[in-house]
């Protein structure tokens, strides 16, 4: 078996990857691959502190925090031998703003200096006139090289948490010269592709296997613990445990709600607080949602503490706030459990004891762990306010489309951040957010935002997101239940693989001792 | 013969057409986008998803720009997989030709001999026994006997993995759990015919000239009690295919049904149609197949009269 190779690590993967173009990339799955096969300015540890450094070697930040210098290690190589340079970093962003790729994280790219106006100058052009006006309006763009080692990046706002999004795929370099030579899509086929981190992919088997080998010019390759990754797709959750404990896999992720219980006993089992969210939207352009008494009395009805016990087994935390833990954020209880208040609220609203209340509909996407959840707070919420609740499973599509447009009172709904920063949730509920949803919209709110993006003192901007955490919570247009966990299965031989919030596992990092011993 | 198989083309030709042209519509009319996900698109970087893929334009362009393409060999991109259709669909196929080629051996070597049995001992506790696991074999879905092989045969006795696809040896559970019930109904179908042909004259015949019973059989009777068989196959090799949409699922194994059902979920029309048009081939060729064969059988029946 693959797995007996102590040079070789085995991980299941829920799905294929969409693309291995970093650009283009937008999901947890692609993620898991990307990581091992290029490499960013900095990459992220084993663990939760700070990135560290990967393509650059070392950084400066200017006083004010708007201008970042990052310095390219010399030894730096694609996976076919070329030097990886600054203007591979600088023209992966601007491929992004220039359009000649549908990138779905373009926000992080948005980072940059006068990359929005360039952006959106360039969609307003028609097309004949961009290629005169690219070479003209890209050198403004807040990415210089300054020569092939050295990259300078100037942003349009000093922000904090910029090396984590330095750190992220959508910010990976591209190989210039396959692009030229193959163009954007066939550049990025596996067969194709070159890459720049430790390893690269020798062969990928749709919904089948994806084998990844060292990269032979990768920079530190004499320091990775492995010559081989193979990453084998299993859609099923449940028969990514078997394959864990059939020793056909070293890592698996998600295992079924209902099989934690059985499988925390296992040696390799690994729980850790995930950066997400399990919430409830509310559609507040509606009756009754559109009465914050309403929204709150529904909040304060919901024993978030019990639904954990009974429902998920303790393995979630309930939330009392919309930001999960993360390091240098701990949530506060700006919630609380008060059904007395709650019945109070109703009753001022206009409905004592539930009387005339309309009957409230919770929309969820079909899924069991859902549906348990929706019952709980269906119950929850007739026994303590009186009020009739249906449920109303809808298909991933259909329930997505419902949401925007915003045809439904209540609707269950997940966030796992992209960063870890306070802003990567509290950014959705921005009156213009394309994710908000809901039909919140607070001037207050969006100032708070948009001064915490302007703040540069890190004391005084984390106040504002809390102030801004604190006015979500006390407008509730979305009720949030419980934090995520993420849950491992990983083979006792494995070592350097560790819980982390952002749930990024680099197979750099990882080693597997040669007397592995059983499972079960 | 040439008329009528050219005949017979034209009419394919006009049920494909008939087929693509419903699923495109019933398609497009189902909720949902292709493109939508809980974390949205940035309005700018959808509109310009939606022009690249046509999205934008009204629903009757799109199916004119899809059977335009078509008619040029292109089956589309695949919107979520980021790859064209015919190299996804040409990655697939092999393994849904191989488990259901492997289901439909299974059904003829293991079905036919039964069925002969079953019908040459009529009324005996051996004919009793096999059409009660027939029986059985008919009743139970695929989706109960996958997982029970996979507790006794995976788990349990560690002889297969309980899924995915490492080589050929990863066919075997997915076709017995695909072919069970074709088994059974092949079982039942060569009895069936068995048991109307021996009482045939010509078959009182052969034994009046004095042929041994296992001549009789083999010559005279096995070609007529296999008509059945044969009109069944078409059909049956086609529901095989289709039909591995849930065991392929059931054993993770990368064939046509997957991207089908994940497709049809994610909205991935292009996909879809695809893989619609692979499944409506086979059917049309396989049934020709068989009505071709069928000639060959029975000599009353001439093709193309």
């Amino acid at each position: 078996m693959l797995t007996d190779d102590p040079r070789h690590f085995v991980f299941a993967l829920s799905s294929d990857p969409e693309t291995f173009d970093p650009g283009v990339m937008s999901g947890s799955i692609e993620g898991k691959v990307a990581y091992q096969i290029y490499e960013g300015l900095v990459s992220p540890p084993s663990d939760d502190g700070p990135p560290v450094p990967g393509v650059a070697e070392r950084w400066e930040m200017s006083p004010d925090g708007s201008t970042w210098t990052f310095y390219l290690r010399d030894d730096a190589r694609w996976s076919n031998g070329d030097p990886v340079v600054a203007e591979d970093f600088r023209q992966a962003w601007l491929r992004q703003l220039r359009g000649d790729i549908a990138s779905d994280y373009i926000s992080f790219v948005r980072y940059l200096n006068n990359a929005r106006p360039f952006e959106q100058g360039l969609r307003m052009m028609p097309r004949f006139f961009r290629s005169v006006l690219v070479p003209v309006l890209e050198p403004h763009v807040g990415a210089r090289v300054i020569d092939d080692r050295t990259l300078e990046v100037t942003l349009q706002q000093p922000t904090a948490y910029f090396l984590d999004i330095a750190m992220f795929y959508t910010m990976f370099p591209v190989h210039r010269g396959t692009i030229a030579a193959l163009g954007d899509e066939d550049a990025f086929r596996p067969e194709n592709l070159v890459s720049n981190g430790p390893f690269r992919i020798e062969r990928f088997l749709r919904r089948n296997r994806i084998e990844m080998v060292q990269n032979e010019h990768y920079w530190d390759g004499d320091n990775l613990g492995l010559d081989a990754v193979t990453a084998i797709i299993i859609e099923d959750n449940a028969a990514r445990v078997t394959a864990y404990l059939d020793r056909r896999v070293d890592w698996m992720h998600e295992p079924p709600n209902d099989q934690l219980a059985i499988l925390s006993a296992d040696p390799g089992f690994r729980s850790a607080p995930q950066l997400g969210t399990y919430y409830y939207r509310f559609n507040v352009t509606q009756p009754p949602m559109d009465d914050l008494r309403v929204r709150r009395a529904l909040s304060m009805a919901l024993n978030r503490e019990e639904l954990c016990r009974c429902t998920l087994d303790d393995l979630y935390e309930a939330a009392w706030a919309f930001v999960p833990p993360l390091p240098g954020w701990e949530p506060r209880d700006l919630l609380r459990f008060d059904p007395g208040a709650a019945r109070d609220l109703l009753a001022e609203a206009g409905y004592p004891n539930g009387e005339g209340f309309p009957e409230l509909v919770i929309l969820y996407n079909t899924n069991e762990n859902h549906r348990v959840i929706a019952q709980a707070v269906q119950d929850m919420w007739r026994v303590e306010l009186g009020i009739e609740v249906q449920l109303l499973n809808q298909e991933w599509k259909v329930y997505l489309e419902t949401m925007e447009a915003l045809d439904y009172m209540v609707a269950r709904a997940g966030w796992i951040g992209d960063y870890v920063d306070a802003n990567t949730f509290l950014h959705l509920w921005r009156s213009f957010d394309e994710n908000n949803n809901t039909g919140f919209d607070n001037a207050d709110y969006d100032r708070l935002m948009a001064d915490s993006i302007r703040e540069t003192d890190p004391a005084a901007r984390l106040q504002l997101l809390r102030d801004a955490e604190a006015l979500l919570m006390q407008e509730m247009p979305v009720m949030p239940i419980y934090f995520y966990s993420q849950f491992h299965l990983v083979h006792p031989s494995v070592e350097g693989w560790d819980m982390n919030v952002r749930n990024v596992h680099l197979a750099r990092w990882i080693s597997k001792t040669p007397a592995a011993g059983g499972t079960q | 013969m040439i008329r009528y198989v050219l005949g017979r083309f034209a009419q394919s030709l006009a049920v494909l057409f008939v087929i693509l042209t419903a699923s495109f519509f019933i398609m497009k009319a189902a909720p949902g986008s292709p493109l939508s996900e809980d974390r949205a698109l940035d309005p700018e970087v959808e509109a310009q998803l939606m022009e690249q893929y046509r999205l934008d334009q009204p629903v009757v362009a799109q199916y004119g720009y899809y059977i335009g393409g078509l008619l040029q060999g292109d089956l589309g991109p695949s919107i979520k997989q980021k790859a064209p259709v015919s190299e996804i669909i040409g990655g697939a196929i092999g393994y849904s030709l191989a488990i259901g080629g492997l289901a439909m051996v299974f059904a003829l070597l293991l079905g036919i001999p039964l069925g002969l049995i079953s019908g040459l001992k009529q009324n005996t506790a051996a004919d009793y026994g096999l059409m009660t696991f027939a029986m059985i074999g008919v009743s139970i879905p695929n989706f109960v006997l996958g997982p029970l092989l996979i507790l006794v045969f995976a788990t349990g006795l560690g002889w297969f993995k309980s899924g995915g696809w490492t080589g050929p040896q990863d066919a075997i559970l997915p076709a017995i759990s695909l072919g069970m019930f074709y088994t059974a109904y092949v079982a039942r179908l060569t009895r069936g015919g068995m048991l109307e042909v021996v009482r045939q004259d010509f078959i009182r015949t052969a034994r009046a000239k004095g042929l041994t019973e296992q001549l009789v059989v083999v010559r005279h009777a096995l070609r007529g009690a296999l008509l059945p068989v044969v009109s069944y196959l078409g059909p049956a090799f086609a529901s095989v295919l289709t039909g591995s949409i849930v065991i392929e699922k059931v054993f993770n194994v990368p064939g046509l049904g997957t991207f089908f059902v994940d497709a049809a979920f994610n909205r991935d029309y292009f996909l879809v149609l695809g893989v619609i048009i692979v499944y409506s081939l086979l059917l049309i060729v396989l049934n020709f197949l068989v009505d071709l064969l069928y000639g060959v059988l029975d000599p009353r029946v001439k093709v193309g009269e």
